[in-house]
């Protein structure tokens, strides 16, 4: 579509340009990505034609948009890694820094694309470039000139010889494809030689069907053409068919893998990464998909949690007419009000791996900038949560991996000396766990020493002096504000203002993070997070007339109890025999100063985040809710174990419980200043709650 | 019986699915007669990779009971296409018909 030259298409071109200007963003990022993939998997070809697709997808969208710097600097780029896809390079490190650089060119140039030329930018863009062409050019001065006179005289030395092997998809008949066709246009390119259809692959007739594709050939081919014009021959069939084309006329030529110039990092394991290559590069072309504006998704889901509330409201008006009809008919929207729901949310859910993968960069740069060295491991990075969830932790877990980079791993030397290998290594991995998604943070570094960390929590007057608190909480007093055990302060990390910053974004998110570390071993750091910031599936308990919502992911189960076998002590805690095992449970009406009578028998919800369970005292459950959550007043933010509100049918306020941090209240040991705390909130609490009970 | 099999002038997408009861009753019925199946290719005007297909399948179903395929008179459009597909050990007499390696 070459509609930008036409001055009447301005307007269009106009309209169309922040897509271009987004579609090239994702390009850029995938370009990135592939490279380093590449890094890991150097001479892995379907990478190096995905990279290439990129570059080429750029290109073209710029030109459709006239934007010739974008076209006349990836035209460079291109250049260079046709040179690599054609196994006439080899990918170095130093050109795999000249391409990252030559990406961040091409980001910074489609973002200024149609702001005035920037002089400074300019220059820097133009040694880049004499880069590019000396890297792609100083091959051809070796090669012995063999690129000017092959322009001249089609049939010299670029004449080729490749290898291509092709397996037909079992539906290519049946999409109107012939390969009889196919292959008679490749024949077009130069000589087809040897060529044997794989005649074990097509059934006896018997077993055949005749309208399924079984057909796979190898053949050679002498041509002048380039790997692109052949695979080129096959577009209509690439979607299904597996095609394999190797440069006979290079493995000749070149020397073997690696004796040249050793390849980025051949040391990584390469095997594991294949499929997260493969889903990289089915990012990078994707189709299908309809590009809606956040704003609107929003609405609608706005939108929906009035919907999910009316609609309860109507359900409950419908009961009280006792018509069996209506309470049916409103049975049946509830049903579908649940299903749009559903689906309306996973339109925000995205993997979270696009964010992962963000950080092989920051690893790769921070990494060699402390002149360590680390290969970075993503683990489940097709887990899925909110895409406002996922833009607000990337933040939290840049600050968390540059601070393990600079803090828990060590330098090779260092690491050598204790024993361990050179290199070391940061996992990140993502799964889902009980209604929350659950990512961790794990180095094999120095681990973080609890003596270092507690004497600084004395010295900082985090914790009393002398006193000594469990293992697994000195190690998280290093989220307190105004902690640092860093002996040198760096530009990355070693401010101090790191951790308390990271744990308080994350809370805001209704998430925690906690630490694990065993002192030379490494460290792992856990961060959970609520799949989405909307609407949940919740169970709704009431105590007296105060309403409570517990997401419906933690519940395990009810038990039925006689108030009087309980004890509870002044905080409402206490415990219950659950088939022979102690349970820690809480109880509302102590915990919240609730002020209604005690019935005779309650339940006990049984609620468990990881393998952690407690109980939750209650006077009757009332079933399962669709929970549209709301933000808390300020009022009850300071308040302990809940976490958001939500509106009921009947215009009631509930709680919704954090399930991890009333755990926390259940049965975790109080020190003195969360106990002034908690008394605090208890107080407001009880102001605020008694007014929403007697309005009930 | 053998001379009845004739292939018709068209051998492709369009009509194996509709021959396909006929080749079944070639590779059934007198499998006693002869080792040799004979077929008179000499008609086929119009043939595609899925025609070839085919005949590669009838082959290797006839392999599989010991017989061959031996394809008399075959029209230019059908030699051309088994070349071009890598497929002319259908074209050869009965001792080619081995399974290709």
């Amino acid at each position: 579509m070459n509609t930008a030259q036409n001055a009447s298409d301005d307007s269009l071109v106009a309209e169309l340009l922040p897509a271009f200007i987004q579609e090239a963003n994702e390009q850029v990022a995938a370009f990135e990505q592939l490279l380093l993939e590449l890094e890991d998997a150097p001479g892995d070809h379907e990478l190096l034609d995905a990279l290439f697709r990129c570059a080429h997808t750029v290109k073209g969208s710029a030109g459709v948009f006239g934007l010739d710097r974008v076209v006349a600097f990836t035209h460079h780029v291109e250049g260079l890694l046709d040179q690599l896809r054609e196994g006439q390079l080899q990918l170095t490190p130093g050109l795999s820094t000249l391409l990252l650089q030559s990406n961040d060119a091409i980001r910074e140039l489609v973002a200024t694309a149609h702001d005035a030329v920037n002089e400074v930018a300019e220059q820097q863009r133009a040694v880049l470039v004499d880069r590019l062409r000396d890297a792609a050019g100083t091959h051809a001065a070796a090669a012995g000139q063999t690129d000017k006179p092959a322009a001249a005289s089609p049939q010299d030395a670029t004449d080729r010889r490749w290898r291509v092997s092709v397996r037909f998809g079992g539906d290519t008949f049946r999409n109107g494809m012939d390969p009889l066709a196919i292959l008679n246009y490749v024949g077009k390119l130069g000589p087809i030689e040897g060529l044997a259809c794989e005649r074990a692959a097509v059934p006896g007739l018997e077993a055949l069907d005749p309208e399924h594709c079984h057909l796979a050939f190898t053949f050679e081919l002498q041509t002048t053409a380039g790997r692109e014009q052949i695979e080129h021959a096959f577009t209509f069939v690439r979607e299904d068919c597996e095609l394999a084309i190797e440069d006979l006329s290079a493995a000749a030529e070149a020397p073997p893998l690696g004796a040249a110039e050793a390849p980025v990092a051949a040391a990584a394991a390469v095997a594991p990464r294949a499929r997260e290559a493969n889903s990289a590069a089915a990012m990078a072309d994707e189709g299908g998909f309809i590009r809606v504006h956040a704003n609107r998704l929003d609405e609608v889901i706005n939108l929906l949690g009035e919907l999910v509330i009316a609609g309860a409201g109507a359900a409950l008006q419908a009961r009280g007419t006792r018509l069996r009809g209506l309470i049916e008919a409103h049975q049946q929207m509830t049903r579908l009000i649940e299903g749009i729901r559903n689906s309306t949310l996973k339109l925000r859910m995205v993997p979270i791996g696009e964010t992962f993968a963000r950080f092989r960069r920051v690893v790769r740069d921070t990494a060699s900038e402390l002149g360590k060295d680390v290969a970075l491991e993503i683990v489940g990075g097709d887990t899925e949560l909110d895409k406002a969830v996922v833009e607000r932790i990337a933040d939290p877990l840049m600050h968390l991996i540059r601070n393990g980079l600079d803090h828990g791993l060590e330098t090779p030397e260092q690491r050598l000396a204790a024993g361990k290998p050179a290199q070391g290594r940061l996992t990140l991995s993502a799964c889902h766990e009980s209604g929350s998604i659950l990512i961790r943070i794990i180095d094999n570094g120095r681990g973080i020493q609890r003596e270092k960390v507690l004497e600084r929590a004395w010295q900082r007057g985090l914790i009393e002096q002398g006193v000594v608190p469990p293992d697994a909480q000195i190690l998280n007093l290093i989220f307190e504000p105004g902690f640092s055990t860093a002996e040198k302060v760096t530009n990355l990390s070693g401010r101090g203002v790191g951790m308390d910053v990271v744990r308080r974004n994350i809370e805001a998110l209704r998430g925690t993070v906690s630490i694990d570390s065993e002192a030379g071993l490494g460290s792992t750091i856990e961060i959970r997070l609520p799949l989405t910031l909307a609407i949940i599936d919740g169970f709704l308990v009431g105590v007296g007339d105060s309403r409570f919502i517990v997401p419906l992911d933690a519940v395990v189960e009810v038990i039925a109890i006689r108030t009087e076998d309980v004890t509870l002590d002044k905080q409402g805690r206490g415990c219950v025999n659950l088939r022979g095992h102690l349970l820690p449970v809480i109880d509302l009406r102590t915990l919240y100063a609730l002020r209604s009578p005690t019935p005779e028998r309650s339940s006990v919800l049984v609620v468990g985040q990881g393998s952690r369970r407690y109980g939750v005292v209650v006077d009757n459950l009332l079933g399962q809710h669709q929970t549209v959550i709301k933000p808390l007043g300020r009022m009850l933010c300071s308040l302990r174990g809940v976490s958001g509100s939500s509106i009921l049918g009947t215009g009631e306020v509930a709680l919704i419980f954090d399930v991890d941090a009333l755990g926390h209240l259940a049965a975790g040991p109080m020190t003195a200043t969360a106990r002034s705390q908690f008394s605090n909130d208890l107080a407001t609490a009880a102001a605020e709650i008694t007014p929403a009970g007697d309005r009930a | 019986v053998t001379d009845a099999c004739a292939l018709p002038a068209e051998l492709t997408i369009y009509t194996v699915g509709e021959s396909m009861p006929m080749y079944l009753n070639w590779l059934q019925a007198d499998a006693a007669a002869s080792d040799t199946l004979n077929v008179d290719a000499s008609a086929v005007a119009e043939v595609d990779a899925a025609g070839v297909q085919l005949l590669i399948s009838l082959a290797n179903g006839l392999v599989r009971r010991d017989r061959h395929l031996q394809l008399a008179a075959p029209s230019a459009a059908l030699v051309s296409a088994c070349t071009l597909l890598g497929a002319d050990f259908l074209l050869a007499g009965a001792p080619h018909l081995e399974p290709a390696a």
